[in-house]
């Protein structure tokens, strides 16, 4: 039993990147703009954490430029969807192609340095709990503060008049402006933040994961992050449980892979990527059959203002 | 002089101007509301009201003109500026979110403490409701919620934000009768309790029992203004037609003792919706040549299911579908077709007509094998848009030429080009699904014309209607569904409409 103790620590570090992706495609979703540049900005995030960390020697900083930089990044994205009203799909993957070239770029020189890894923190009294505790409070910082931010999201986007407000815009921008809201200063506020969330999920891999650059460091774990945003439901809650169910899957495939079964370790690393398609599809028809639908029903649709039908 | 005299009025617009690109829109617009009063506006669609209504509710500015309220001149550059000064706009098409709860709804965009309190607004919301006889449920989501109560959520949304002048935008347009009269009540509530109401409306009975003053708009202008005693229905509907006599509906009639064959027969029909549950439940239906059959009904109680069927659109589980005494046995939609179905379906932007292609693309469509478009071997371009022209020309639809993309034309040329799509080839049977709805009073003439003189050649028709005054102006039988069950049947001598309302609202009539 004590491997799966140990997966599941592993599963918690693998999808906590994944849990800050999938947040911040919450918020911009909720907002009403997809987000398909998650890839691209993990990437700046990730480039732009261990740069600092190396010239600063400060975790603290490197999460905190790292965020500043994704959202930088992710204010293209407002602008090009919401001001010019562009398809936010093309947009989106446009910027996962950018991110992915710029961090490549500048991140050619620094192949082979090494940063140290953040450490873990056990929390007194709860990491003492058999199997519960070494799993989710024996972490690393930026693990607690994942936790945080589930909470905190979840309580502004449900008790709060915000959180009213945003999901508003997702589902109805031209309501929202016929009763005297900003559609512009929500959808932006939305898409940068949870641009800079993204960004912070780049991060935790040079400063945890990995302590090195490589050129697409990620690995395509934004385009899960992606996928998990639909597999939540728009839900923070729903994004812990799959950020950690696919983390379980990295985790796992991990492990078969060091145990040295002979299956292709090819084979072994599509395994996340099928279990995303495998569990979209179910989601959806269970969805389907229910008819209901919980997808923001302004999603990736530009608003224009009093327009004459 | 920038103030306006009269202490009674709440509201006063002089002089007011709008322009889109292409079309004046509003042109010297006058018009004053009284404290306590129902003022109608009278007019066609695209006559302007609702861009008149638009500006005062802050969407967008006028061109030239004045808006006073009070007294005092105001000027809104957005809709939040407007709902400060006490107006509240409830429009056609309701502003609701279908995701969110009542509450949710009411309280968007009001000043609210950071941390919602919902039990505190839940009782707020109810306790206004109780004062003014708009009982909902605070806690439900509006896609829970009957049309009716959906139009109270958007009567309360306005109420909750202070507003003492209410403009309801043809409230009724989608409400059973019972609704209606309870609507009635709640604007004599309203006006009770010092709030003043612009009407919007071409209701005439309704018109002629609410109102205090009515104005008739028409292409932009004010044509008169009138004291509700002073005036009569005949009177304003002349005014509002633009001075047209009101064309009567007169089609020569069937010649007398002209053999009505059975179409179309269906007994104990069952079909699921897309879901797969159950939407049809035992439907028995029959339709004669030369007939128009009423199917009378709340939208979203198995119409539209069962349109789908009758064309081949939808499977059906179980029962039998004889049509012209041939059994039919899970038909396809090209089947139907060469059988001679004509569809107008609901929702006609979306189904009726390709919006991106030209008006004399969509023409072609279904017909598209038609020998007579085509040359030696190819489409002949020349030959189709000859075609068009002939037919917009005789189905009076009004656009820039046969090129224009159908998606740009108004809701009654769309349903003039399906019209005549559908009735180019020979037809044996139509279902015409909500065909004037949101049409202006011309277009709904012409469409009905249409299709009382195709029945009085001989064609059967399956008319689906929400809309009362024309279930009973063009049916010769009426049936009513209700939950996907057939609930009542009967001619039309013998319905009259506060029964077939309650009957559509599922309380059974013995």
């Amino acid at each position: 039993m004590e491997w799966i103790v140990l997966v599941m620590i592993a599963a918690i570090k693998m999808g906590t990147p994944l849990l800050f992706g999938t947040l911040g495609g919450v918020i911009s979703e909720r907002g009403g703009v997809i987000n398909l540049g998650m890839e691209g900005l993990m990437l700046v995030g990730a480039l732009t954490a261990f740069v600092v960390d190396l010239n600063l020697n400060s975790k603290f900083a490197a999460m905190v430029f790292a965020a500043m930089a994704a959202g930088l990044v992710t204010t293209i994205h407002a602008i090009v969807c919401i001001s010019l009203r562009a398809n936010q799909i093309a947009s989106g993957l446009a910027l996962a192609l950018f991110g992915g070239g710029l961090s490549g770029l500048f991140g050619d020189s620094l192949v082979g340095k090494t940063v140290e890894s953040l450490n873990n923190l056990p929390i007194p009294g709860l990491s003492a709990i058999p199997a519960i505790g070494p799993i989710f409070f024996n972490q690393d910082i930026m693990v607690y503060f994942s936790y945080f931010c589930v909470v905190l999201i979840w309580f502004i986007l449900f008790k709060t008049t915000l959180g009213l407000n945003i999901r508003s815009m997702g589902e109805a921008p031209d309501v929202c402006d016929a009763l005297g809201l900003s559609v512009f200063r929500y959808r932006y506020g939305c898409v940068i933040v949870g641009g800079m969330l993204i960004g912070i999920g780049g991060a935790y891999f040079p400063l945890v994961l990995t302590s090195f650059w490589v050129d697409n460091l990620t690995a395509g774990r934004g385009w899960i992050a992606v996928a998990l945003v639909i597999f939540a439901f728009w839900h923070p809650f729903k994004a812990l449980l799959g950020a950690y169910l696919f983390g379980a899957a990295i985790a796992l495939q991990l492990r078969v892979q060091t145990m040295g079964i002979a299956i292709p370790s090819y084979f072994l690393e599509m395994f996340p990527y099928i279990l995303t398609i495998v569990v979209l599809t179910m989601v959806t028809i269970r969805n389907n059959k229910r008819g209901v639908s919980v997808m923001p029903a302004a999603l990736g649709l530009a608003f224009f203002r009093g327009e004459k039908h | 002089m920038q103030t306006s005299h009269n202490p009674h009025l709440v509201l006063e617009l002089r002089g007011i101007t709008k322009a889109f690109p292409g079309l004046i829109a509003n042109d010297r617009v006058d018009f004053t509301l009284k404290q306590g009063e129902i003022h109608t506006i009278l007019g066609e669609n695209g006559a302007g009201k609702s861009t008149l209504m638009n500006m005062i509710a802050g969407l967008y500015p006028p061109d030239h003109g004045d808006i006073f309220i009070y007294g005092k001149k105001v000027h809104f550059t957005n809709p939040r500026q407007s709902i400060n000064h006490g107006i509240g706009m409830v429009h056609q098409h309701f502003m609701l979110i279908r995701n969110h709860t009542v509450t949710e709804n009411i309280i968007l965009g009001t000043p609210q403490h950071f941390k919602l309190n919902f039990r505190r607004v839940n009782e707020e919301i109810r306790m206004l409701g109780e004062k003014y006889g708009l009982i909902v449920e605070p806690h439900k989501k509006i896609q829970e919620l009957s049309v009716g109560e959906q139009q109270r959520v958007e009567i309360l949304k306005v109420l909750y934000r202070g507003a003492k002048i209410l403009i309801l935008d043809e409230p009724t347009a989608v409400l059973t009768p019972q609704e209606s009269e309870a609507l009635y009540q709640i604007i004599a509530n309203m006006i009770q309790k010092d709030h003043s109401i612009i009407f919007i409306s071409h209701k005439m009975k309704e018109v002629m029992s609410l109102s205090d003053r009515i104005t008739v708009l028409n292409r932009g202008k004010i044509l008169a203004t009138f004291i509700k005693n002073e005036t009569d229905a005949q009177k304003l509907a002349k005014i509002m037609m633009g001075n047209e006599e009101g064309k009567e509906l007169s089609v020569s009639s069937p010649a007398p003792n002209q053999r009505h064959e059975v179409v179309l027969q269906l007994e104990k029909i069952c079909a699921n919706d897309d879901r797969g549950y159950q939407i049809l439940n035992e439907v028995d239906l029959e339709i004669r040549s030369g007939q128009i059959v009423g199917l009378a009904g709340v939208s979203g109680n198995g119409q539209a299911q069962l349109a789908e069927v009758l064309s081949g659109i939808r499977p059906m589980e179980s029962g039998s579908y004889t049509y012209w005494g041939e059994k039919l046995n899970a038909p396809t939609v090209s089947d139907m077709i060469a059988r001679g179905l004509g569809y107008i379906p609901e929702d006609r932007k979306r189904y009726g007509i390709a919006g991106s292609l030209s008006i004399a693309h969509n023409f072609l469509l279904r017909d598209h094998k038609n020998p007579k478009f085509y040359g030696q071997q190819f489409l002949d371009i020349n030959k189709m848009n000859q075609y068009a022209r002939v037919k917009m020309e005789e189905f009076d639809i009004r656009a820039a030429s046969e090129k224009t993309q159908a998606g740009v034309l108004s809701g009654g040329n769309i349903q003039k080009t399906i019209l005549a799509r559908e009735s180019s080839r020979e037809l044996k049977f139509l279902i015409a699904s909500q065909p004037i709805r949101g049409l202006d009073v011309h277009a709904t003439a012409f469409i009905q014309k249409v299709i009382l003189q195709a029945k009085s050649e001989g064609l059967a028709v399956l008319l689906i209607t929400e809309d009362l005054d024309e279930l009973f102006l063009m049916s010769d039988h009426i049936y009513v569904i209700c939950g996907g069950k057939m609930v009542g049947n009967m001619p039309k001598e013998e319905a009259n409409i506060e029964q077939i309302g309650l009957m559509m609202t599922g309380v059974t009539v013995s």
